[in-house]
């Protein structure tokens, strides 16, 4: 199970208004982004998050976007996700199911059976997937600005120990830091 | 005109508590000369007063035998925040009383060169919130602490940074450097 985020320097997904506009990756931020997503077969989201991403499955004008930004809305049509929420009453994507409660069981039985990567996106539910060691990889991208305060990308209360597995940097000052669960 | 570089031992969560969890990590000789890139340009060191009691024992009997930053360390001033420290014993330490943001402004005058900040926690992030920090020299370590002292102060600060160096040593910690976007 894959973790991915883009976080401030201080460590916050969105900030205390709400927005995440300073996250949005540039060109060349996107490129590696969507490359680290290709393999995902199964995205896990929270209801806030999926909100946000479902935007990818019928971007407003295809044409206008960015060769980048039509790339990923297929990468991100073409997987499967799980929301997670008690209140949604429909998906509004193909591919997606809804789910009432976060089942670690689950999930692991999912990471056991399904074709490709499973990512989770959202900081309460990868903070609730984190607190139940499911996540095995991180992928960390740390924008060069300090937001003060906000939606945490990492988990309070929890101790994980990682082992570095690479880093990158961008020419926007973005920071990309890949990790995996140490034993 | 002097400058504030500002070093930490960091988590992946951003806690900078008394860092005792880096020595399962060991250090790196590169980490060594990344440190010594910012200590050479530095002509002064500031400390709080909890981080200068950790250091003065730790340094103070060490030659560059025994470690090649003990000369830096025990040969620069110390100027020491604290509001409660009467007397420092330490050699070349200088008592510049309580946090005042206008007495570091005085001092990053008078100081020609690099002011050299480690640990520190409360005075780092005063400093931070009243925008005095002109460099932060971080090592990002593989684990996250989960609470605890964070560098960065909430509602504080808020700003654009640039990227001054990325690299990544053997033992999982990577040198993050940035200075604020003018």
């Amino acid at each position: 199970l894959i973790y991915s985020a883009i976080a401030s320097l201080d460590g916050y997904i969105e900030d205390t208004e709400g927005t995440f506009d300073w996250a949005e990756p540039d060109e060349e931020v996107h490129a590696f982004v969507n490359d680290l997503e290709r393999p995902v077969g199964t995205y896990l989201y929270g209801r806030r998050m999926y909100e946000t991403m479902v935007f990818w499955e019928s971007p407003p004008d295809p044409a206008d976007q960015l060769h980048v930004a039509q790339d990923f809305a297929k990468i991100w049509q073409s997987a499967d996700k799980i929301v997670y929420s008690k209140t949604l009453q429909n998906a509004s994507s193909a591919r997606t199911r809804i789910e009432r409660a976060f089942d670690p069981e689950a999930i692991r039985e999912l990471k056991a059976t399904a074709r490709g990567d499973v990512s989770v996106g959202g900081p309460e539910l990868a903070a609730q997937a984190i607190k139940a060691g499911l996540v095995d990889e991180y992928h960390l991208f740390l924008v060069p600005i300090v937001v003060g305060g906000g939606k945490p990308s990492l988990p309070n209360g929890v101790r994980v120990k990682l082992e570095l597995l690479g880093e990158r940097r961008f020419r926007n000052g973005t920071v990309y830091l890949h990790y995996r669960l140490s034993n | 005109v002097g400058a504030i570089h500002v070093h930490e031992f960091m988590s992946l969560d951003g806690v900078i508590d008394a860092p005792t969890w880096t020595s399962d990590y060991g250090f790196d000789p590169k980490m060594g000369e990344a440190i010594g890139a910012v200590t050479e340009r530095s002509r002064g060191i500031l400390l709080g007063r909890r981080t200068y009691e950790m250091f003065e024992p730790a340094w103070s009997n060490r030659t560059v035998e025994d470690d090649p930053g003990a000369p830096f360390f025990n040969d620069t001033t110390k100027y020491v925040v604290s509001g409660t420290l009467a007397t420092a014993t330490w050699r070349n330490s200088k008592l510049i009383g309580p946090y005042d943001a206008d007495a570091i402004r005085k001092l990053k005058d008078d100081v020609d060169g690099g002011l050299y900040v480690s640990g520190s926690v409360t005075l780092v992030r005063a400093m931070l919130a009243d925008g005095l920090v002109d460099e932060l020299h971080l090592f990002v370590y593989p684990l996250t602490r989960g609470a605890g002292p964070r560098l960065f102060p909430e509602e504080a600060g808020a700003g654009t940074l640039s990227l001054a160096a990325c690299e990544s040593y053997e033992n999982g910690v990577v040198y993050l450097a940035y200075r604020p976007q003018t």
